[in-house]
């Protein structure tokens, strides 16, 4: 896909060739967009492995769906997402499993991150829980946006919304997040000051 | 005028956003308390914190490579398994234009027999075997008929009979000491047999294959009683016709396993996958990496990338003809 995220002819012409039975241009695709459909699944479960079974069941899924995939200028990691958002779905719906995030452990990132980061346990649940206190819409966005870093084009065509409506909806989602922590702040020194008191 | 005001602190944070993403997280903090002051500039700090807080990890390259590798064998299995049912209808179709004016040809041929020769030839031609002069009526009529069945259980029955038929000249002629005339009569065997097999990998039922197999079986203890009994020199024809049936068993046995036959060599039975087992030199062996539904040891959990072989696969085996 193009970096703009607008409709991409290469999309289109891997998908061509692929309904028209060239099984190597669906391994272009997967190249192009396991990365992101992992990371996005990855944000959204806690287990690494189921992880890897629903990107490689996304894909498989992706597969059987392409000859009736048509093309309306959306790339084509926009239907993958759709797909992901389905297997999750499903997922959560056999394992009864709660909405990944809260439940999910601190997840490492490799490379410089893993030294900036500061594994605080307490300050993470404080953040989880108010991400999971959002939301689903606030959730997604701040999840495509902030978590998974797509540009804003592709994050529209995700959701299904301008890219004004993307940013709108970023800006409000992450106020409602900062609102959130405030208010955890506020009762967390309440309480502590109840304590020593 | 506040949704416009939002709309562009919305802009503003998507800029600073923007310039951390591109790996400049102060430039970006900067930008947005120029633009939208000290709120818009915690947005961009809570954004950051986020990232660093639970951004997700991305996939490892084993895991990339592993996943590709299995995708594109499942993709090429559904290609095949796609093709060969497209084939089967084309076959079957191609089958029906074919016989279309062959019946109509077929029933005109019989009308014409049986008005200039008579009820009496024709039933007299039934007892005919290969060397006597009546016996291209019998078969004339035999591919008539068989062009007039209208199902394929009919179909079936005729070529079931067919075949009967030809073992049972095979045993007259081997009765009546008539050997110069074994060889067409084995022939004729081998034909009737190609016939029935062809219809049972078109669309042969599991109750007709079990049918089947259970004749061969009783055709093979007949063919070894006739040939016993047959001088050395007459012996050879019976004995191809004996490694027929016999290879027609096997052939029914892998379409009962749901091997196709012509990936079944002679002498391989559908009970162990094409090109698996020990390497020979059938065709249809294949080398050792190239065993269907094995998978590289790349693919286990825990191994390392598998080598991305082009077209490979289970699609790979390299199937040998199970009848010529």
């Amino acid at each position: 896909m193009s970096s703009n995220g607008k409709p991409s002819a290469q999309d289109a012409e891997l998908v061509s060739l692929v309904q028209s039975g060239e099984a190597e241009a669906y391994g272009l695709l997967y190249e192009r967009y396991v990365d992101q459909i992992f990371r996005y699944i990855r944000s959204r479960v806690s287990d690494e492995r189921d992880a890897e079974d629903l990107t490689e069941s996304v894909f498989l899924k992706g597969y059987e769906a392409v000859q009736d995939y048509e093309d309306r200028g959306h790339p084509y990691s926009a239907f993958l997402y759709q797909v992901a958002r389905n297997v999750l779905v499903d997922h959560y719906r056999q394992a009864s499993e709660a909405t990944s995030l809260e439940d999910a452990e601190p997840i490492a990132s490799d490379g410089p991150d893993m030294e900036s980061r500061l594994v605080d346990q307490e300050q993470y649940q404080v953040i989880t829980r108010a991400m999971t206190s959002l939301s689903d819409d606030y959730q997604e966005v701040i999840r495509l946006r902030v978590l998974l870093a797509l540009p804003t084009t592709v994050a529209a065509s995700w959701l299904d919304r301008s890219e004004g409506a993307t940013r709108v909806l970023l800006y409000r989602a992450l106020n409602s997040l900062k609102e959130e922590l405030e208010k955890a702040r506020g009762t967390d020194q309440r309480e502590t000051k109840s304590r020593s008191a | 005028m506040e949704l416009t005001n939002e709309k562009r602190k919305a802009e503003a944070l998507d800029r600073a956003l923007n310039a951390i993403h591109e790996g400049d997280p102060s430039k970006g903090i900067q930008h947005a308390f120029a633009e939208g002051g000290a709120p818009l500039a915690e947005l961009i700090v809570l954004s950051r914190r986020l990232e660093l807080e639970l951004k997700p990890l991305a996939p490892t390259r084993a895991y990339i490579a592993a996943t590709r590798h299995r995708l594109m064998n499942v993709i090429h299995a559904r290609q095949q398994a796609r093709e060969r049912a497209r084939m089967q209808v084309a076959r079957r179709a191609r089958r029906a234009r074919v016989l279309r004016p062959a019946m109509a040809i077929a029933s005109v041929m019989l009308a014409i027999m049986m008005l200039f020769t008579g009820t009496g030839v024709v039933y007299a031609s039934g007892q005919a075997v290969p060397g006597d002069s009546l016996y291209s009526v019998k078969r004339g009529l035999e591919s008539a008929r068989l062009s007039l069945a209208l199902s394929q259980s009919s179909r079936f029955d005729l070529l079931i009979s067919h075949l009967d038929e030809r073992l049972e000249e095979l045993r007259q002629l081997a009765g009546s000491g008539r050997s110069d005339d074994l060889q067409t009569a084995a022939d004729g065997y081998q034909d009737a047999l190609e016939s029935l097999l062809d219809e049972l990998e078109v669309q042969g039922s599991q109750e007709q294959l079990g049918n089947t197999s259970a004749m061969l079986d009783r055709h093979v203890i007949v063919l070894e009683t006739v040939g016993d009994r047959l001088p050395d020199a007459a012996q050879q024809g019976i004995e191809t016709v004996l490694d027929h049936s016999k290879h027609g068993m096997e052939v029914i046995q892998g379409l009962q396993n749901g091997v196709k036959p012509n990936e079944l060599a002679p002498g391989q039975t559908g009970d162990s996958p094409p090109g698996s087992g020990a390497p020979d030199d059938s065709p249809g062996g294949g080398p050792p990496e190239d065993i269907p539904g094995g998978g590289p040891p790349e693919d286990k959990p825990g191994g390392g990338p598998p080598e991305d072989k082009p077209g490979g696969g289970p699609q790979d085996g390299n199937p040998g003809r199970g009848r010529e």
